[in-house]
């Protein structure tokens, strides 16, 4: 026990503040996450801070694994498209566009031209899917929620018209070997014009509360700021690669689906920060308008699935009725085996390439599936962006960069 | 403009009736965003759905603020830990809500990385199907808590059997 | 690339030029990929792992690379040996392959000399198997390991559900440190009297 006596305090008793430079602090550790609400999901960011500026950052990766690629191996091609969806959870059917394209070219199926634009149309629109979930989260962690609420509102508007396609508002599975599940009915099409006519002033409004706005525009503006060389040699790809100012894009790249016919711009930032960043994806959703307006002008008409049936899963209603379809569904269901190989196939994902690199036996599942996720990889950059910024960048910098866990850890 | 004038100035009831009015009305999730139905679950707090009519809207990220956990997507074996201490630290009373069917039971994931289930690792009130499970089913979910939280003794304890939405 | 000691490989449904390579030669190859203005592969896509447990050698790894400048997508294969599975790191070249060979370690494996901090990526430190080889199934072989840790348990699978309200939390000891290992493999902090 000590005992307390009384001191008066005098101005020359307390600590000196320090002079200019011998401001020193320890270092000290922090763990942000997994479970924090800036961190999209469950990754763990472990820093080594000083005073406020991050010296070391170690992103810990894989509370969310699943094992899908394991799960692949013992799944037939069809099946796979379950895991596909649930990998990039805010463009479910992009996933599903990357996978249907992989196998397709595996085992040398033609689609016919209706499918490939209701697949391109469907991947635009997963973009901005994926974009409205960025805007909206990427407000609410710079702090502007009322984004949170717009974006949402938007979103919900498209998911009404993916419900009406699909019949679920996520995860659809909508996606068949060698087509779609089912026709886009054209009263739907009359819908999908009156949104994308609507859209692109909503995209107006984004732009007023953010782009100009102050505390938006401090908070991104050279904050995570890498450049063209350090993101290539990440293998960044996508829009974080694009704001640095290398304009690569697969759908121009290596166009897949019916993007070498369709007009439309590939936007690129100058300086690869954060706002660069925010910037290049406001342009892509403006852009992913311009592409479902030129598809939904002209949608080509024709069937919606090959018709190859040794292949291809006979539609519902024949196989019902017709004996010859019902021996085909169950002979694809059972065992169809498409030829050995192996195939890398690559997809503009909204994170960026997302490939599947897939190993075939000849067996009726496959062999080894590697899914090259946008994501994993992009979050690489985290490192050089984060090192040397302020704690409080940080946010900024994981919102700017988005990633979803899902599809990074697989 | 609402209860003040359904009442008359003096009321009595059962403490109990009483305390499980109010908690069930101001729940406070604690939403363990963990996959896909973590959009789902942002989607439920949205303009279109909208949580707060029904009293739990107030998403906390602290556990010590809040009472219920929406455990919204695949739990891995590896964020398991981390689960259950944000469960521990969640003051009593208090409720977990399962979302979707990877939180129930696995779901689709029958392999080396994933739970089978939350309640392997802490007592679930509420099991909601679905995958994702549409913001509905989540509402109607917090709808069968609060029936379970009125009938809640004083003292917190918890009614045994769990309830499937689906 | 031929000169270098890569072997042409027929070409699959995608069309991909594909080679492949011994593990020696690997990391020369590699150098001449990166550096030689007349190959210039500057992005490294994807580094895939891929087990076949009948051929010898028995692992695979597959490097896809692509040219900006030539747009041009390439495929290399290196075999590694299941007695020796190691294989010459990439990390000096392609930044990004630090963490593709981090998860072909936790998956498969393999090891990548040279790695400056070659531990597990997807899978809790400490997990004692790779799961992507053949031989292991895809249930898993004793999930809850990923919660008991040494010196004390976390988490255990016998945590029992229905007990009352506050029992249930006896058995978890939480007393040592975070769950998902910080500890483990974090940047640490000079010891205390160190300075």
């Amino acid at each position: 026990m000590t005992t307390l006596t009384e001191r008066i305090v005098t101005v020359a008793d307390l600590p000196q503040p320090p002079g200019e430079g011998d401001l020193h602090s320890e270092p000290m550790e922090l763990s942000m996450g997994p479970q924090h609400p800036a961190t999209h999901g469950v990754l763990q960011c472990k820093l080594i801070l000083d005073g406020e500026k991050i010296v070391r950052i170690d992103p810990v990766m894989g509370y969310l694994h699943r094992g899908k690629e394991k799960h692949a191996e013992h799944m037939t091609y069809q099946q796979f498209f379950t895991l596909t969806d649930r990998l990039d959870y805010l463009q479910p059917l992009a996933n599903e566009v990357g996978w249907a394209l992989t196998v397709e070219k595996l085992a040398g199926i033609e689609v016919p031209a209706r499918a490939q634009a209701i697949r391109t149309i469907i991947c635009e629109f997963m973009r901005l899917s994926a974009h409205l979930v960025w805007a909206g989260i990427g407000g609410v962690d710079t702090g502007a929620v009322s984004m949170f609420m717009y974006a949402f509102r938007d979103r919900e508007a498209l998911f009404d018209l993916l419900d009406e396609l699909t019949g679920l508002r996520t995860n659809q599975e909508y996606l068949r070997i060698g087509g779609v599940g089912t026709d886009l009915p054209a009263e739907l099409i009359v819908k999908m014009k009156a949104w994308i006519a609507d859209f692109p002033a909503h995209i107006d409004q984004f732009e007023l509360l953010l782009t100009g706005n102050r505390i938006f525009h401090q908070r991104m503006r050279g904050v995570g700021q890498i450049s063209a060389a350090q993101a290539i040699d990440l293998g960044v790809t996508g829009p974080c690669l694009r704001a640095t100012g290398v304009g690569v894009d697969l759908r121009r790249a290596r166009p897949y689906l019916l993007y070498p016919q369709l007009e439309f711009d590939v936007p690129v930032g100058t300086r690869g920060d954060a706002y660069d960043r925010y910037l290049v994806r406001i342009e892509e959703m403006r852009q992913s308008t311009r592409i479902l307006k030129q598809l939904l002008d002209q949608l080509p008409a024709g069937d919606w699935i090959a018709k190859d049936w040794k292949n291809v899963l006979p539609p519902k209603g024949r196989v019902y009725t017709s004996m010859e379809e019902m021996i085909h569904q169950f002979k694809t269901v059972t065992d169809w085996c498409p030829p050995k190989g192996e195939v890398y196939q690559a997809t503009e994902a909204a994170n960026g390439e997302l490939g599947f690199y897939l190993l075939s036996a000849g067996e009726s599942h496959p062999y080894r599936v590697k899914i090259r996720s946008p994501s994993f990889i992009n979050l690489q950059a985290l490192k050089p962006m984060a090192i040397g910024a302020w704690f409080g960048d940080i946010v900024a910098i994981i919102a700017s960069l988005h990633f979803i866990m899902g599809e990074c850890d697989r | 403009m609402g209860v003040e004038e359904k009442f008359p100035e003096v009321v009595t009831a059962r403490l109990t009736d009483l305390v499980g009015w109010a908690r069930k009305n101001s729940l406070w999730p604690m939403p363990l965003g963990l996959s896909c139905c973590a959009i789902e679950m942002m989607a439920t707090v949205g303009p279109r759905f909208d949580l707060s009519r029904f009293g739990a809207e107030v998403f906390r990220f602290s556990p010590r603020q809040s009472d219920v956990m929406i455990v919204a997507g695949t739990l891995s074996w590896k964020m398991a830990g981390v689960a259950r201490r944000i469960y521990d630290q969640m003051p009593d009373p208090k409720w977990v809500i399962a979302m979707g069917v990877c939180a129930s039971s696995g779901g689709l994931y029958r392999n080396y990385a994933v739970v089978p289930g939350v309640d392997r690792i802490m007592p679930v009130d509420v099991y909601t199907m679905g995958c994702p499970p549409r913001p509905d089913t989540l509402i109607r979910a917090v709808m069968e808590l609060q029936k379970k939280i009125a009938e809640l003794a004083i003292d917190g304890r918890r009614p045994r059997e769990p309830v499937l939405v689906q | 690339m031929t000169a270098l000691g890569a072997e042409v490989l027929p070409s699959t449904q995608d069309g991909l030029a594909a080679f492949r390579v011994g593990r020696d030669a690997w990391p020369q190859l590699a150098q001449a990929m990166k550096r030689d203005p007349q190959l210039a592969f500057e992005l490294l896509v994807d580094v895939a792992g891929a087990d076949f447990p009948r051929r010898r050698p028995r692992f695979e790894v597959v490097y896809h690379l692509w040219s900006l400048t030539f747009n041009r997508l390439v495929r290399v294969k290196v075999g590694v040996p299941e007695e020796d599975p190691q294989i010459a790191s990439v990390v000096e070249l392609w930044g990004s392959a630090d963490w593709h060979e981090r998860e072909t370690f936790d998956l498969f494996g393999i090891r990548f000399a040279g790695h400056p901090d070659l531990r597990r990526i997807l899978l809790p430190d400490g997990y004692p198997w790779h799961p992507l080889r053949k031989d292991f199934p895809v249930e898993g072989i004793d999930n809850s390991i990923c919660y008991v840790r040494e010196g004390g348990v976390l988490m255990t699978r016998e945590l029992a559900v229905d007990r009352p309200a506050g029992a249930d939390r006896t058995p978890v000891d939480l007393s040592r440190g975070d769950p998902a290992g910080f500890s483990d493999g974090a940047p640490t902090l000079p010891e205390e009297g160190a300075k």
